[in-house]
């Protein structure tokens, strides 16, 4: 009986040390927060770029360079791309998007949407 | 007895190391992860608000074009967006004193569904219309006159079923000299979200 108890207790240990390490080491699929983190931030500058009456002559204009500098400086860790008006774009697999509308300026209306493309470098 | 509380030990051990990794991480960043989508959809919604409304005032300038601008931002953006609008514009033009002012009302529908039994009465004389139905994305016009001598302020009241009823009172201001536009905006979006806007610019 002693050792029937003494075996069951070595199983035992072995299953507490073998779920120690599945815990401490098993990769789980836990969802990645940073793309909708960096999307509100990205969203915000937009919004940011548009009150002060810069983006929507940028889109306008279509100077995609002006834009994508200012997102560089902002967002560092990021890599852009953007398309004006649905334009078709050579893009990485992991890339995620905002959209955002631009009506046009004080004074030319001119429906547009600027769609910016990021992903981590 | 000493195997049995070591084994009693063991198995809750094991059932707290495995609640701890299943439950509580995993659900805490999902919930993370849902509240970041939905700051995520409320702050893209406040865009597209603010660029429909934005649509209407950088008209401003060239105001025979305003209604229609604000109908095809409105279905511009529909194209990739999916929210409803119901758009009343009130454009009054410049207004001189003790002579008539026949100005104009729009109602645009983009609800994404017909609005039915359509009222519209002014206060200055009573004057009505009725719509049987409005369509989606479509608009009717109408035209009121009045005749004043100094500034003043009337109200256009506005019910509709949709198919519950709604009724909206909106200020005319109407001032000497002076043209205007007057803008009450609904805005229905995907997450059920209702943002609501009035405005008036004048010249």
């Amino acid at each position: 009986m002693k050792g029937v108890v003494e075996l069951a207790e070595v199983v035992i240990g072995m299953m507490i040390v073998v779920a120690l390490f599945y815990t401490l080491f098993r990769s789980e699929n836990i969802p990645d927060t940073r793309p909708t983190e960096m999307k509100i931030r990205v969203l915000d500058f937009l919004s940011t770029l548009d009150k002060e009456e810069k983006l929507a002559n940028w889109v306008l204009t279509n100077n995609k360079a002006a834009i994508l500098e200012e997102l560089g400086k902002a967002f560092p860790s990021l890599q852009f791309n953007v398309s004006i008006d649905s334009e078709e774009l050579q893009l990485p697999n992991n890339a995620y998007s905002v959209i955002y509308f631009i009506p046009g300026n004080y004074t030319y209306f001119k429906p547009s949407k600027l769609t910016v493309y990021m992903w981590f470098s | 007895m000493k195997g049995q509380y070591m084994f009693l030990m063991c198995v809750i051990f094991l059932f707290v190391l495995i609640t701890l990794r299943f439950g509580i991480s995993t659900a805490a960043y999902a919930s993370t992860e849902q509240n970041l989508r939905a700051i995520y959809l409320k702050k893209m919604n406040e865009g597209v608000f603010h660029a429909i409304e934005k649509s209407l005032l950088i008209s401003a300038n060239n105001r025979s074009y305003i209604e229609n601008n604000f109908e095809d931002f409105v279905r511009y953006v529909k194209n990739s967006y999916d929210f409803g609008v119901l758009a009343i514009e009130v454009n009054i033009p410049k207004v001189y004193p003790n002579e008539n002012t026949t100005f104009n009302v729009t109602i645009f529908n983009s609800l994404g569904k017909n609005i039915s039994n359509v009222s519209l009465n002014f206060s200055y004389d009573g004057s009505n219309y009725f719509f049987e139905s409005v369509s989606d994305n479509t608009s009717i016009k109408v035209n009121f006159t009045f005749n004043i001598s100094s500034d003043a302020v009337f109200t256009l009241n506005i019910t509709y079923y949709s198919p519950e009823e709604n009724k909206e009172t909106i200020l005319l201001p109407a001032r000497i000299e002076k043209a205007n536009f007057i803008y009450n905006l609904k805005v229905v979006f995907r997450n059920g979200e209702v943002e609501k806007a009035y405005g008036e610019f004048g010249s």
